[in-house]
C-alpha cells in the first residue's frame, strides 16, 4: 500500500504568512515585486558607489599634494603624502558600513512588506541586525583613531540610536511577533534611522565638495606650463604632447566630477525608505496611493543612483 | 551658513581662482599669477582643515564670521572676471582666507 506523504504542517508558518499579508494589506504583489527588486538593486549599487567615493577621498588628496609639490619643484616624501589623508581606514569603514546597514535594513522592510517567503524575511531581518551590530563596533574603533571626526559623539550618537532602533524592529520580525507589535515598533523606532540618513547625506556633500576642489586645482599649473613651453624658441614637442593629454584628461574629469555628488542619491534613498514605511503603516484603503508614491520614489532613487554610478566608473 | 555651505562656498571660490589661473591674460603677468597661486594654495590648505573638523552651525561666533566671508565671496564674484582688477581680486581672496583662518582657530 502506498501512503501519500502529506506536507509537513508548520504551526508558526501560517500565522506569520498571514501577518505579512496583513502588513501588506491589499497591495497587489505583482505590482510590488518589481519595485522591491529595483529598490534592492539601487541600494546595493549606492552602497558600492559610495564606498568608491570614500576610497577616493584620500586618493585625490595624495594626488593633489604630489601635483602641487611637483609643480613647485619641492621634495616628495611618502610620510608627507600620507599625512594629507582626510579619513582613517576605520572612518572609511564606518561610513561604508553605515550605508550598507541602511540598505540591508530597508531591504528587510521591503521583503517583509512583499510578504512572499517567510525564510527570506527572517534571513533579511537577521542580516540587517548583524550589519547594525558591526556598525556599533565600527563607531568605537573609529573614535579611537580619527582624522575626520572631531568628537566621537558626532557620529556615535546617531549610529547608536539607529542601531538600537533597527535592532528592536528586526528582532520582532525575526521572532515572528504579532502584526500590531511590529507596526508599533516601526512607528516608534524608525524615526531614529532618519538622523543617520541626514548625517551621511550632509557629510558626503562635504567630502564631494573637497574632491571637486582638489580635482579642479590641476588646471592652473597645467595651462601655465603649456603656455610657457610654447613661448620657448624650441618647444619640447614630447613635453607639450604630454601636457595636452593631461589637459584633455583634466577636462574629461571635470565633466565626470560634476555628476559625482552622492548627496542627491542618499536623499532619494531616504525618500524611498520613507515611502516604504508609509506603505507599511498605511490603512488598507490608502495602500494603493502609498504604493504609487513608493513606485515614484524608487524610480527617482534608481535614476539618481544610475547617474552617480556612471560618473564614478 | 552651515559648515557644509561654508565648505561649498570656499570650493566655489577655489574653482573661480583656478579658472583665473588657467587664463593666458593672468599668466602674462607672472608676478601676479604667482601671488594668486600662493593664495590659492593657502585657501586650499584651509579648506582641507575645514573638512576635518566639526562645527555647530548655530554658534553665534561662527555665524558672524561666516557672514563676513559671505560678503567677501559676493565681492569677489563682481571682480573675478576682470583681470584689470587683479589687485582687488588678490585683496578679496586674502580677506576670505583671513576669515576662514579665524574660524579654524576658534573652532578646530
Amino acid at each position: 500500500m502506498t501512503i501519500r506523504r502529506q506536507p509537513r504542517f508548520r504551526p508558526r508558518a501560517l500565522p506569520f504568512t498571514l501577518l505579512v499579508l496583513l502588513l501588506l494589506g491589499c497591495v497587489p504583489t505583482q505590482d510590488y515585486g518589481p519595485v522591491v527588486t529595483e529598490f534592492q538593486q539601487s541600494s546595493a549599487t549606492l552602497a558600492q558607489t559610495f564606498q568608491t567615493l570614500l576610497a577616493n577621498a584620500n586618493l585625490v588628496e595624495y594626488e593633489h599634494y604630489i601635483d602641487t609639490r611637483t609643480f613647485d619643484h619641492r621634495q616628495l616624501a611618502p610620510a608627507e603624502i600620507d599625512s594629507r589623508a582626510v579619513m582613517t581606514p576605520e572612518e572609511l569603514k564606518l561610513r561604508s558600513d553605515a550605508i550598507l546597514a541602511l540598505a540591508e535594513y530597508t531591504t528587510a522592510l521591503a521583503t517583509l512588506a512583499e510578504g512572499k517567503q517567510e525564510a527570506k524575511i527572517v534571513q533579511d531581518a537577521n542580516a540587517a541586525g548583524a550589519s547594525f551590530s558591526t556598525l556599533s563596533t565600527d563607531t568605537q574603533t573609529a573614535a579611537s583613531n580619527h582624522h575626520l571626526i572631531a568628537t566621537a559623539a558626532d557620529y556615535s550618537g546617531p549610529i547608536a540610536a539607529a542601531a538600537a532602533a533597527a535592532g528592536k524592529i528586526m528582532g520582532l520580525i525575526a521572532e515572528h511577533r504579532s502584526r500590531e507589535a511590529i507596526r508599533e515598533s516601526i512607528e516608534k523606532n524608525d524615526p531614529a534611522l532618519s538622523a543617520l540618513f541626514d548625517l551621511l547625506a550632509g557629510e558626503s556633500k562635504d567630502i564631494y565638495e573637497r574632491q571637486k576642489s582638489t580635482r579642479h586645482a590641476q588646471g592652473g599649473p597645467l595651462f601655465k606650463e603649456y603656455n610657457l613651453e610654447i613661448t620657448k624658441a624650441t618647444p619640447d614637442k614630447e613635453y607639450l604632447l604630454g601636457l595636452s593629454d593631461r589637459i584633455k584628461q583634466f577636462r574629461r574629469d571635470q565633466a565626470l566630477i560634476a555628476q559625482a555628488n552622492p548627496e542627491p542619491a542618499i536623499l532619494a534613498f531616504k525618500k524611498s525608505h520613507d515611502a516604504l514605511i508609509a506603505l507599511i503603516l498605511a490603512p488598507k484603503n490608502a495602500k494603493p496611493q502609498s504604493l504609487a508614491q513608493l513606485v515614484a520614489s524608487v524610480r527617482s532613487f534608481a535614476v539618481e543612483v544610475q547617474s552617480l554610478s556612471a560618473s564614478t566608473k | 551658513m552651515t559648515q557644509t555651505e561654508l565648505i561649498t562656498a570656499i570650493g566655489e571660490t577655489l574653482n573661480q581662482i583656478d579658472d583665473m589661473l588657467m587664463e593666458p591674460a593672468l599668466q602674462n603677468q607672472p608676478a601676479k599669477w604667482q601671488q594668486v597661486y600662493a593664495l590659492r594654495k593657502h585657501l586650499d590648505d584651509l579648506q582641507h582643515d575645514l573638512v576635518e573638523v566639526t562645527i555647530q552651525a548655530d554658534d553665534a561666533q561662527f555665524q558672524t564670521l561666516t557672514a563676513k566671508i559671505k560678503l567677501a565671496t559676493d565681492r569677489l564674484q563682481k571682480v573675478i572676471d576682470d583681470v584689470k582688477k587683479i589687485d582687488s581680486v588678490i585683496n578679496t581672496i586674502a580677506q576670505i582666507s583671513a576669515g576662514l583662518d579665524e574660524i579654524l582657530k576658534a573652532f578646530a
